[in-house]
């Protein structure tokens, strides 16, 4: 139970988000700048970018994790869209070659002579905001919990599936502690499933990254997200102390109007040069 | 050789020279590299740092230096892709660069050796029966799969700090560089490091041994890469290699 087994491409891991697109979603974002669910939309576009981009390499991208992303609100089911419709799982090489549309952004970069310039990229985008419905959140979680519970019968020694949930977090179909708590009982050869929440709240309030406690989260929801979310291992809280953030024995992988992208970097593929930015 | 699951041609150490000198000379160099994984053509600027060390285009960690060899990755890079566009991830990759360790030996006949490093790659100099002088690390619990790179984007580079070491070898001295999962390997497990020392391992016998000590999960599953130099004294003063 050590949370080091090699995630390469003879043994992936798997992310599996969450992405709750109910009709609460359309209220304002309590950190500004826009409703919830284009902070929904903004977050997950993000994660898989950057999945995306930890897992490229020169001659293509490496199929070190299988991605599935799973949206909830008039309905529970996949979210992947185009040729990936109605897939659970796919190789994240596969997410990568199929984003919905690629947008073009501008950013400023150094120009190796102690300048900046400003420089175009291309940002793929998977996925738009949607919010309709209830928040189905406990469906959400049982059918995360058969799709891992599949995965860990056929990857036993693979390094444990991470599930990221990214909510405004009043769910509808009931208290999901329980289905929570079920996913996290899923486990391999090398550890127990681990189950992050991303609470984007309408609430005004401090953002919280990996709290230790949940005794100053502004309100029920955030303490019940806090309360479903793994404590971080040992090698993830270590990876988080040294880029700054403040944990302790205590953190969970939660964090409250924030984002969570800091986790895919926390994971180890092989050697990252401790000044790449 | 490369990480077990690769394929050879994703290989991302590097090594120079790539064969021993066939005659005495005043002054012998080389060099090995450990591009990293988590980068994209990273072996490629691991080749060209350990190149540009032994042709003395190399000498110190200056900001004109860096950036010209960078320049070159980059051509050869543009020169590979130029007729396939690069998709979106491979592009925004290259964006954050390469990165790669070196650690560079310099010999002299007259007796004085030196060494430069950036990152985790390593250096022992033996001298049988008596001692083995380890740079920059010296126990296995200093290794992590974070080390400070040479990276092609100039803003890594701000805050790394090259480290030297130099010293005096003599006749039946030798020096290995190894890449740092074998380093690792070569200081926690005295049988590995006997096999070495007493010169009994041989490209032969070196890839059997490192598959199982892989299969035994003693040695990290990496690509690695070894470089042993004997140097001798001639019929004139040199170095031989």
């Amino acid at each position: 139970m050590s949370y080091s087994a090699e995630i390469s491409r003879a043994n992936p891991s798997m992310f599996l988000f969450l992405i709750d697109r109910s009709g609460s979603m359309s209220d304002p974002f309590g950190g500004g700048g826009g409703k919830k669910d284009q902070k929904v939309a903004d977050a997950i576009n993000n994660l898989i970018f950057n999945l995306t981009i930890k897992c490229a390499k020169s001659e293509g991208v490496r199929d070190y994790y299988h991605v599935g992303v799973l949206g909830y609100g008039e309905k529970v089911e996949s979210a992947l869209g185009g040729e990936l419709a109605g897939k659970d799982l796919v190789p994240i090489s596969a997410i990568a070659d199929a984003p919905a549309r690629i947008e073009e952004r501008t950013r400023k970069t150094d120009d190796g002579a102690g300048g900046l310039v400003e420089q175009k990229v291309r940002f793929p985008i998977w996925f738009s905001p949607i919010s309709k419905g209830g928040t189905p959140m406990c469906e959400a979680l049982n059918k995360a919990r058969s799709i891992v519970g599949q995965w860990l019968a056929e990857h036993p020694d693979c390094f444990p599936p991470i599930v990221i949930n990214i909510t405004d977090g009043e769910s509808t179909d009931g208290n999901p502690l329980k289905p929570a708590e079920q996913v996290r009982e899923l486990k391999s050869s090398d550890g127990s499933v681990l189950l992050f929440n991303v609470h984007l709240s309408s609430a005004r309030s401090s953002t919280f990254e990996f709290p230790g406690s949940e005794s100053e989260l502004p309100d029920q929801y955030a303490k019940q997200l806090f309360n479903m979310s793994s404590l971080l291992p040992e090698h993830i809280r270590s990876a988080a102390e040294q880029e700054g953030y403040g944990v302790s024995e205590q953190s969970r992988g939660f964090v409250f109007n924030a984002d969570i992208v800091s986790v895919i970097r926390f994971l180890d593929i092989g050697t990252r040069p401790s000044n790449l930015r | 050789m490369q990480k077990a699951g690769n394929a050879p041609e994703e290989y991302e150490d590097a090594f120079a020279p790539a064969a021993a000198p066939g005659e005495a000379c005043q002054e012998f160099r080389c060099a090995v590299a450990d591009g990293a994984t988590e980068t994209s053509f990273s072996g490629l600027w691991a080749q060209i740092l350990v190149e540009a060390f032994v042709d003395k285009q190399l000498k110190k960690l200056d900001d004109e230096t860096l950036r010209q060899l960078s320049r070159r990755w980059r051509q050869e890079i543009d020169q590979r892709t130029r007729h396939k566009p690069l998709p979106w991830y491979a592009e925004e990759k290259l964006h954050q660069g390469a990165f790669s360790s070196l650690m560079g030996l310099v010999l002299r006949g007259d007796g004085v050796w030196r060494a430069l490093c950036i990152g985790d790659s390593c250096l022992f100099h033996i001298r049988p029966r008596q001692a083995i002088y380890a740079f920059p690390y010296h126990m296995p619990e200093q290794f992590n799969n974070h080390p400070a790179l040479i990276s092609t984007n100039a803003d890594g580079n701000v805050t790394l700090k090259a480290r030297v070491a130099y010293g005096r070898w003599q006749d039946g001295d030798y020096f290995l560089l190894l890449t740092d999962a074998l380093a690792h390997f070569f200081m926690s497990q005295r049988h590995f490091r006997s096999r070495l020392v007493d010169g009994e391992l041989d490209q032969t016998g070196f890839e059997p041994l490192i598959e199982q000590a892989r299969g035994e999960q003693i040695c990290r599953n990496d690509d690695v890469t070894f470089l042993k130099i004997t140097p001798g004294f001639g019929d004139v003063p040199g170095v031989v290699a």
